[in-house]
């Protein structure tokens, strides 16, 4: 491990050298919708790199395209370094390697994320929606990263924490350890927490959850729409498709559980045939089944989902509501 | 806003402890955020959570849809009571099912630029209605995209639906969306591809907007739902000042009106036929 | 432009089964000469037409659209095209408000008797769409195609 340190023109001079040896993603402000979402980044557009705050789109897009043409060929040459990850969304990167890297891996998926390279980001502050620290993740740093920035003011440093990519930072120069230990303190410290706090066992018992009768009353005002699950970043569900008129390019695109489309059977019957029933998957799929089976939860309290419902249906509230349906049936 | 708040409790307490409707519809806060949600009365006590502000921009009436067969209560913006006009119209709907707490002049919504075209600020059909009859302020109407060239418009939605990730929040918030299976979910014969390719998202939008002809009240609620902040409503809306222009009609105005598209005048004019 | 260079549209033409499809036969045994360019497509009625039809046509890379029926008045289904007509204003705006030509999108009626105006008819829309050139495809703007998503 080591510890770089950098001005922002370093910085800059830094990123423009990245950019020309590997295809950079970073979060860039959009001015067309004032989004902020990953995009490859060359000379042109560093000058909007934005790390300031949560990017609107989670970085998914990066390693599991929405389009996506099932062929290695298809995949860049060049290593792909995404920079400015926080830790929701690093997190989450090992929630879907959990499902893609387990045997049978997936060829596409392994080879582009054999060529990435992570570098992570370290939050200063919460957003309302934010709730990672309830779900146990450190927003100021994520051990996963190959490496993580800090910024503070003017300065940058890097932290390496994988020995064979020093030689990528050798422009930087070296940096102070005591310094930056010290920033991550501050903040760790200054870092007021979510206001959401939940008493519920891990992974949430499967047959009471999914007995639960307050499913309905949650799902209630849910539109159907898959905003949550585009905007999730570990939701990885895909259909195939195939593009081309000779049928003969297989395709995967992102498919979403909450549409009712989803689970219908060819014989016409539907198991998830309701909102209810649709949203419960969804939760349940985070907090029971996914931690059933790889032993970490699914949900990363990044909040994207709460941000970007058109209804403002939260799932914080919906897991309160489960909380205490299961607390009352307990106290029984 | 507040005696508004005040009436619309009023009004809500009295249905429910007479046991009028099974449940009132109205908007409430957001357990966790300072946002407004939907929030389903079922009880005299909830009663207190109603409230309503100029952030209340989702559109209540589609889900009087999934009650088409009990009495429900709804807090009703305006372009909600045309909505329901148009599914009364449509024999989506029982009139006898619904109690309509129609808001008079409705001030506008934050995040809905149809607000600002919108001309109708009191409610065109309700049982009770809270606040004073409004006048209609004054228009802004966006001619930009009228004005454009067909090249330039071509341009320009081709860069905005290529945008889209279709997730169908527009199609899930639109009242009028409502078939049982949609043109898209279809696949004998299949309309749309999967996947965003720019292709296939224009076609879904047109062929959307055409569903839409003559039915569209021009409320916003898609360009509300759009993640992504497409301006969706451009099409629908476009068609409907075009349907008030060629055949004077206005949907959701009169809940025993024909939609336009289930009715015709053997002398319609015909813009644009070859003779 | 030689003659082999020269652009010739692909449209496709909606004929309903009692009048135009018979113009059009007229047409064909009244000898007279019209562009090949249209690929007819029998219909019961001009109200069976889907306007999605007529979209997936543009989808699908037609150059323009041709649909004719019976005059208003004489459906033999007594008023299908009168609902037809109300559609089809509604689609032709839409499109040509999307930014396709309205020389691509066309509609006529045309009677049994009709088949010399049959004729005429489809030179006069293989003129206006060479007159606006090949169609480039929705999603495509003139520099050629963006990329989604």
């Amino acid at each position: 491990m080591s510890i770089k340190t950098a001005n922002n023109k370093e910085f800059e001079e830094f990123l423009k050298k990245l950019s020309r040896e590997y295809l950079l993603y970073a979060p860039v402000l959009n001015e067309k919708d004032d989004k902020v979402v990953f995009e490859p980044i060359n000379e042109d557009n560093i000058s909007k790199i934005t790390l300031g705050c949560q990017a609107d789109v989670p970085l998914k897009e990066c390693i599991l395209p929405y389009n996506e043409k099932l062929s290695i060929e298809e995949n860049p040459d060049k290593k792909i370094v995404i920079l400015g990850a926080r830790a929701c969304d690093i997190e989450a990167v090992r929630v879907i390697d959990d499902v893609f890297l387990d045997e049978p891996v997936d060829p596409y998926y392994q080879d582009r994320r054999d060529k990435t390279i992570i570098i992570g980001y370290s939050c200063a502050k919460m957003e309302p929606t934010c709730f990672c620290d309830t779900v146990g993740i450190d927003p100021v740093e994520h051990d996963s990263a190959q490496a993580y920035l800090y910024k503070e003011g003017e300065k940058y440093f890097l932290k390496v924490m994988d020995e064979e990519l020093e030689s990528l930072f050798t422009s930087l120069p070296g940096g102070n350890e005591e310094e930056l230990a010290e920033l991550i303190d501050n903040r760790r410290n200054g870092m007021a927490d979510s206001n959401f706090e939940i008493d519920l066992p891990v992974p949430v018992p499967e047959a009471a959850a999914f007995a639960a009768s307050c499913w309905e009353k949650i799902a209630e005002k849910c539109l159907g729409c898959g905003v949550c699950t585009y905007y999730c970043p570990t939701c990885y569900c895909f259909g195939f498709f195939w593009q081309d008129k000779d049928g003969e390019d297989k395709w995967r695109a992102w498919d979403s559980c909450m549409f009712s489309l989803y689970t219908k059977h060819a014989s016409g019957h539907n198991p998830r045939n309701s909102k209810d029933k649709r949203y419960r998957q969804r939760v349940m799929h985070k907090f029971s089944y996914h931690p059933e089976n790889y032993g970490k939860l699914a949900c990363v309290g990044c909040g994207r989902c709460i941000k970007r419902c058109p209804v403002h249906l939260d799932i914080r509230s919906a897991l309160k509501l489960v909380e205490n349906e299961l607390k009352e049936e307990g106290g029984k | 806003m507040a005696n508004k708040i005040d009436e619309i409790r009023e009004i809500a307490r009295k249905l429910m402890e007479e046991e009028t409707v099974e449940r009132v519809i109205g908007y409430g806060k957001a357990d966790f955020t300072e946002e407004m949600t939907p929030v389903f009365i079922t009880s005299p006590e909830e009663v207190e959570k109603l409230l309503f502000n100029e952030k209340s921009n989702m559109m209540l009436a589609k889900y009087l849809l999934n009650y088409k067969d009990s009495k429900t209560g709804i807090v009703a913006k305006p372009c909600d009571t045309r909505a329901i006009a148009s599914y009364l119209s449509e024999d989506m709907l029982k009139r006898d099912n619904v109690v309509i707490i129609g808001i008079n002049d409705c001030p506008g919504m934050t995040d809905n630029t149809a607000c600002n075209e919108c001309e109708v600020r009191n409610p065109v059909l309700s049982d009770y209605t809270v606040g004073e009859e409004g006048e209609v302020p004054e228009l802004k109407l966006d001619k930009t995209l009228e004005e454009m060239s067909t090249a330039e418009r071509k341009e320009y939605f081709v860069d905005q639906f290529s945008r889209c990730m279709r997730c169908y929040a527009c199609r899930q918030a639109c009242y009028v969306c409502y078939c049982e299976e949609c043109f898209v979910d279809s696949n004998q014969p299949r309309w749309v591809g999967q996947g965003t390719n720019p292709e296939d998202n224009f076609t879904y939008h047109l062929m959307r907007a055409m569903h839409m002809a003559g039915r569209c009240i021009n409320c916003g609620a898609c360009e509300v739902a759009c993640p992504e902040d497409i301006d969706v409503r451009a099409l629908t809306a476009h068609l409907s000042r075009y349907a008030e222009e060629i055949y004077n009609f206005k949907s959701g105005m009169d809940p025993q009106a024909k939609t336009l598209l289930s009715d015709y005048n053997p002398d319609d004019s015909q813009p644009g036929f070859i003779d | 432009m030689n003659k082999q260079n020269e652009f010739e549209p692909k449209i496709i033409a909606f004929l309903c089964n009692w009048c135009s499809y018979a113009a059009a036969d007229l047409a064909g045994s009244s000898r007279i000469q019209y562009p090949p360019n249209i690929r007819v497509i029998r219909v019961p009625c001009s109200s069976r037409i889907d306007p999605l039809l007529i979209i997936k046509a543009f989808k699908m890379g037609a150059d323009g659209i041709l649909v004719s029926g019976c005059h208003p008045g004489d459906c033999h289904y007594i008023d299908g095209n009168m609902y037809a007509r109300r559609r089809f204003v509604m689609l032709k705006e839409l499109l040509a408000f999307s930014g396709i030509e309205e020389e691509r999108i066309n509609f006529t009626w045309c009677s049994a008797s009709e088949g010399k105006r049959f004729g005429g008819i489809v030179e006069e829309v293989v003129n206006n769409i060479k007159k606006v050139g090949p169609w480039q495809g929705l999603g495509v703007k003139e520099g050629g195609l963006v990329s989604g998503k």
